[in-house]
């Protein structure tokens, strides 16, 4: 009897040896979002903040209007870049030693942390900024210092006022240029995080969950979007009444455009896809648990990008003057959210969790 | 007409004990084991110290962390400590009682601390650690080289009642028609090696549902069952190693591989030493006193009653939850929720997402099941009343998916949960599963 069992049991080993059916590849579907989507946005985000530096170093050389002009859009380049990552802002981003994060994008600004860098007297420059507080560093400070007004003529008028002001800039650009040259360094090579990613190990259980953790990430950043930087200046932890300290990018007005980017940083995740360049991603996932589903979620944001869109600039001014277009991209983002959060994690078999523990 | 005092002769008569104290230090050595784990992981700082707010089980509101009572947070760390220590002394059966004693308190006070950390096979613990303070399995008693056959019985029909509970937990038309969640849940493994390509063939869900419902079912007969039992061990060990391998649930493949040494032959454990059996006296210490018969009687009883009373509720209770806890429902689903709450006061609406104050466990314990959410809605309620609000209402916009069904909503949105009382009636402001 037990003789057979072990006939049939071997047989069947041998079978599915042999002729192995088409299954799922988590860590090819993971190097493929990191060489198609994290990689390439990493390096366009050092790239992009080299040139801000350069920028910087260009316009407080010059002092005029038309550097400060290229100065300030170099700076909504480099951010474009910075939150189109936000949908993998883990590991190095969060984690120790590094943690990145908090060094680059501490949001909402703290104006009164910069005042008082600018007040003061100490030497500045990219090194000197590893010593301040992460509210006197990094893209949200830059947004108060490069924004003393949205007039470019009056923000230069600040500059040439306050020569500190761009030994500041410089330092922080500078600074900020380094960090993100960090983030490429921590995430590529054998030893870089793609590559812990990849083959599932420490901080990940497996493969699997380190597919969890990239959906969970996802999932998380659709939720900031939501609640953090549309929500909480809406006034929607606040009975209703707006909060435009809790903006995230208000001097620059560009609150509304970093949320549209974060958002566009989950759907690069979900599709693979990156600057026209397409590989495998959390769709293909679905596509092999249920396909069914995937036009909800493309169905879902499409309409979250395009309420987004309907919201009128700036967003400073839209959460008093447009609670109608605020409160329908809220609720589509929502909707979103949910559909992830419940069928969509659901139907990968991702318990959303951020620490795995014993179950039964 | 069953005959009590035979019966209670019977639960008199002498057993060797070796395979009682086997199971003892083995039982020990595993406890103390997975405090080791918990702090290697980091469990003890997410689970026990980080939380800010904690979901006690009713009636149990006044068990808090230490820290909640102004010792220092690492004071848990001590907690832990006491139950490595206590599972040493239950292994070598030194200061016996007082070591499971302190054991059972101390690892009991941190199951109930937060529903969040409810495992069926911590509350199996806890059920055996009270057991085991009145079984004479010191190092002195056992000396005697027996022990009473209520005690082997005792251990062997807990488990009994364990596994046939999970078996009948399996009855369920998710598990044995739709072959969930193992459905989800082994096509997570779509890449292991060699095995993987078959992970998520169907033929491989159902092949494991039934194998799993009729394993739990049966497995305690044929493992008392002379003939049978070197295979349903091996069953057990198969069964278990599989499980343990295939989803994380932690110390349970061992402490059931472990437990279920009990139902052989009570002498097994001599065949690793000299051979030799330990004579022993044909009538012992007599039968067990009508007092421990009638405790031993009532204690059986309400393990039946505790996990049945789940059938006393209309719905399903995956869904509803209600009467779910201590009734062995041990993998029977795959929850996924989202919730949201709304808090209305004179002034206005104000959502309130969880996240801000709940560990990530907590909040994904949380969002699929009712009676944390009403509780945290009890606590937002009393958060804003403490900060002055007037009128405050509570209101849950909750969504769940159970075992692969499209989302529905979990609880009733247009209920105030703050004005729900918690009790033992089936919870009205769930809404009921469409199937």
């Amino acid at each position: 009897m037990i003789r057979r069992v072990l006939s049939i049991l071997s047989i069947a080993l041998l079978l599915s040896c042999g002729e192995p059916a088409e299954t799922f590849d988590y860590a090819g579907m993971l190097q493929s979002i990191g060489d198609t989507v994290i990689l390439p946005t990493y390096d366009d985000f050092a790239q992009a903040t080299s040139e801000l530096d350069i920028a910087a170093h260009a316009f407080c050389t010059m002092l005029d209007e038309p550097t400060y002009v290229a100065m300030e859009a170099a700076y909504r380049a480099a951010k474009t870049r910075l939150k189109l990552a936000e949908a993998f802002a883990i590991g190095p981003h969060t984690d120790s030693p590094l943690r990145l994060g908090p060094t680059v994008d501490f949001w909402p600004p703290r104006p009164a942390d910069v005042d008082a860098v600018l007040a003061g007297s100490d030497a500045l420059d990219p090194d000197a900024l590893d010593s301040v507080g992460a509210g006197a560093r990094g893209f949200p400070a830059m947004d108060y210092l490069i924004h003393p007004s949205t007039e470019p003529s009056e923000a230069l008028a600040a500059f040439v006022a306050e020569p500190r002001r761009c030994e500041y800039l410089q330092a922080m650009t500078g600074n900020a240029a380094r960090q993100a040259r960090a983030y490429v360094g921590a995430w590529e090579g054998p030893e870089g995080h793609l590559a812990l990613l990849v083959s599932g190990s420490d901080p990940y259980r497996d493969t699997f969950g380190a597919a969890s953790a990239m959906f969970d990430q996802v999932l998380f950043t659709v939720e900031n979007v939501r609640e953090l930087k549309i929500g909480k200046p809406f006034g929607k932890r606040s009975s209703g009444v707006p909060q435009p300290a809790e903006l995230e990018a208000p001097y620059g007005e560009r609150s509304l455009q970093d949320a549209i980017d974060a958002l566009q940083s989950t759907r690069n995740i979900w599709a693979g896809n990156y600057e026209g360049v397409e590989g495998v991603g959390l769709r293909d996932w679905l596509r092999a648990r249920r396909p069914a589903l995937e036009p909800d979620v493309e169905a879902a944001f499409d309409l979250a990008f395009a309420t987004l869109r309907a919201i009128p600039e700036p967003y400073s001014s839209a959460i008093t003057d447009a609670p109608t277009e605020v409160e329908t991209a809220y609720v589509a983002i929502k909707d979103l959210q949910v559909l992830l959060a419940v069928d969509i994690a659901g139907a990968l078999g991702v318990t959303v969790s951020f620490n795995p523990t014993d179950g039964d | 007409m069953i005959d009590a005092d035979r019966v209670r002769r019977w639960l008199g008569d002498p057993v060797d004990v070796a395979s009682l104290v086997a199971f003892r230090v083995l039982f020990g050595a595993l406890m103390a084991f997975n405090v080791l784990r918990y702090e290697w992981e980091g469990w003890v700082h997410e689970q026990w110290i980080a939380p800010t707010v904690t979901f006690p089980y009713p009636g149990f509101a006044w068990v808090q962390p230490l820290h909640a009572w102004g010792l220092p947070s690492w004071s848990m760390h001590l907690v832990f400590g006491v139950v490595f220590v206590s599972a040493i002394g239950i292994a070598l059966g030194r200061a016996y009682r007082l070591s499971v004693a302190s054991f059972f308190i101390a690892f009991t006070y941190l199951e109930l601390i937060d529903r969040t950390n409810y495992l069926n096979h911590y509350y199996l613990v806890s059920l055996l650690a009270i057991l085991l303070f009145f079984m004479p399995l010191d190092a002195r008693s056992v000396r005697r080289g027996w022990a009473p056959r209520w005690v082997l019985s005792t251990l062997r029909a807990q488990l009994a009642l364990v596994y046939v509970f999970a078996g009948l937990a399996k009855l369920r038309a998710d598990w044995l028609l739709d072959a969930q969640p193992l459905t989800t849940w082994l096509a997570r493994h779509i890449d292991m090696p060699l095995v993987g390509s078959v992970m998520d063939d169907l033929w491989l869900a159902y092949a494991m549902s039934w194998a799993g419902f009729l394993f739990d079912l049966t497995i305690p007969f044929w493992l008392l069952w002379k003939k049978s039992r070197p295979y349903a061990y091996l069953a057990v060990v198969g069964f278990h190693l599989v499980t343990g391998a295939l989803f994380p649930i932690g110390v349970f493949p061992m402490l059931m591989i472990v437990a279920t040494t009990l139902f052989f032959d009570p002498t097994w454990p001599r065949h690793f030493g000299d051979g030799t059996s330990v004579a022993h006296p044909s009538a012992g210490d007599g039968p067990p006193a009508k007092g421990a018969s009638l405790a031993l009687a009532l204690w059986f009883a309400v393990q039946l009653l505790v996990p049945m009373r789940q059938h006393l509720y209309p719905g399903n209770s995956c869904w509803t939850e209600d009467g779910y806890r201590f009734a062995w429902n041990v993998m029977v689903m795959e929850k996924t929720g989202q919730v949201d709450f709304l808090v209305r006061d004179s002034v206005g609406d104000t959502v309130v997402h969880a996240r801000e104050e709940l560990t990530p466990l907590q909040l994904r314990m949380m969002a699929t099941q009712p009676d944390m959410i009403l509780s945290y809605a009890h606590h937002l309620h009393d958060r804003w009343l403490r900060d002055h609000h007037e009128d405050v209402e509570v209101r849950a916009d909750a969504w769940a998916s159970l075992n692969g069904r499209p989302r529905q909503r979990l609880i009733d949105p247009d209920v105030d949960l703050a004005s729900v009382r918690p009790s033992l009636q089936p919870r009205w402001w769930v809404v009921p599963l469409r199937e």
